[in-house]
């Protein structure tokens, strides 16, 4: 309450009540530390194990408080003691009628319980036959796919290596290794082109005019057009 | 094997001696297990720059590509023995990729902004985004103080 006395406050007091009933001193009296020192600051070295001597009640005032305290924990029983009797009084029930109430309870509870678990158990076996129907249908469409997809794959692999093997006949070998360097030699090939905003195309700039560029694009065009209106 | 392309820059010199350079780097192909589809011949052209390898400067070249199909495994000894070929100014693999069809939308490009189906799209996407009126929360319809 008074954790933050002014000392000088104190003094005035002393001096206007005169020691004997100053009313902070006693009980009332707690010497803040802090006024003085910093909150931090530990417990001087000094008074580190320092024991104040524990303060002596006067015998007349023991006395007194005793009996008092004495009064007032018998009074304290006494009304504990009657709250108990009358609640003993408003319940009037032996232990094994409790007892077969709870039981009731329980089964009672337990009926119910068991009858919930039979609707959910409906509502989920009806959920899992659809979900396996679902899951079922869905296997089916991937295996389907699966297949589908598989022979699509067969069939362009197949393309490749048809195309491969017309292809192979214009491969160079170790024995006409001489002629296709001869015939590269011979038949310089440039792949640069000019376009002018007509779209014409003029191949080359040294070497002789070769149209693989557009053979290639034409073959692509061909193949959209067969993709599309197949 | 996937299909190879082999970028390679011969030192000027005779024709015979290119014949057998050439020779000499295509039967290494052909000793790694691949399989050449077509050699082409760029013809004797102006390096960009200077060109120097093997203690020489070169200005000019001789450009070759050579198609190949060989294992991946093989480019590496490949391109080292190219590397130490004194004749073999540069030399770079490429991997041949089918040609991509794009379709050609240059006419629609070249159209006015107004009658081309981007623009369009873009007006009518405007226009049906409303303006955000603030809303002063008074309760009434109109503004109760002077503006």
């Amino acid at each position: 309450m008074f954790s933050r006395i002014n000392p000088g406050l104190l003094i005035n007091l002393q001096s206007t009540f005169g020691r004997d009933c100053n009313p902070f001193l006693g009980t009332f009296l707690q010497s803040v530390r802090w006024a003085r020192k910093p909150i931090w600051a530990p417990v001087a070295k000094s008074k580190l194990f320092r024991i104040p001597e524990r303060k002596k009640l006067p015998e007349d005032e023991a006395l007194e408080l005793r009996r008092l305290y004495n009064e007032y924990r018998t009074h304290c029983k006494a009304v504990r003691q009657l709250i108990c009797k009358e609640y003993a009084a408003s319940v009037e029930e032996s232990p094994s009628v409790i007892n077969s109430r709870i039981d009731d309870d329980l089964s009672q509870a337990i009926k119910l319980n068991e009858e919930w678990n039979k609707e959910v158990a409906a509502i989920r076996e009806e959920r899992l036959t659809l979900e396996a129907e679902i899951e079922r249908e869905k296997n089916l469409q991937y295996m389907i796919r699966a297949e589908q997809e598989n022979e699509e794959q067969i069939k362009l692999l197949d393309e490749i290596v048809k195309a491969e093997k017309e292809k192979s006949t214009t491969f160079i070998t170790p024995d006409n290794l001489d002629e296709a360097i001869e015939f590269a030699l011979a038949n310089p090939v440039d792949y640069n082109f000019a376009i002018d905003l007509k779209g014409n195309i003029v191949y080359g700039r040294k070497g002789k005019f070769e149209e693989v560029l557009m053979k290639q694009v034409e073959e692509l065009n061909e193949k959209q057009v067969a993709a599309s209106s197949s | 094997m996937p299909t190879y392309e082999l970028a390679i820059l011969l030192r000027s010199m005779p024709k015979e001696e290119i014949v057998s350079v050439l020779k000499r780097a295509t039967t290494s192909i052909f000793d790694k297990g691949g399989i050449i589809r077509k050699i082409e011949n760029l013809g004797f052209l102006d390096t960009p720059y200077k060109i120097k390898n093997h203690g020489m400067v070169h200005k000019q070249a001789n450009y070759f590509v050579v198609q190949f199909d060989s294992p991946p495994t093989s480019l590496a000894d490949l391109a080292e023995e190219y590397d130490r070929d004194v004749d073999v100014i540069r030399k770079r693999f490429y991997k041949v990729e089918p040609p991509k069809f794009v379709e050609c939308t240059i006419a629609d490009e070249m159209k006015p902004a107004p009658y081309r189906l981007e623009v369009q799209k873009m007006i009518e996407e405007g226009k049906s985004k409303k303006e955000r009126k603030f809303k002063y929360n008074s309760g009434l319809n109109y503004y109760p103080f002077q503006k």
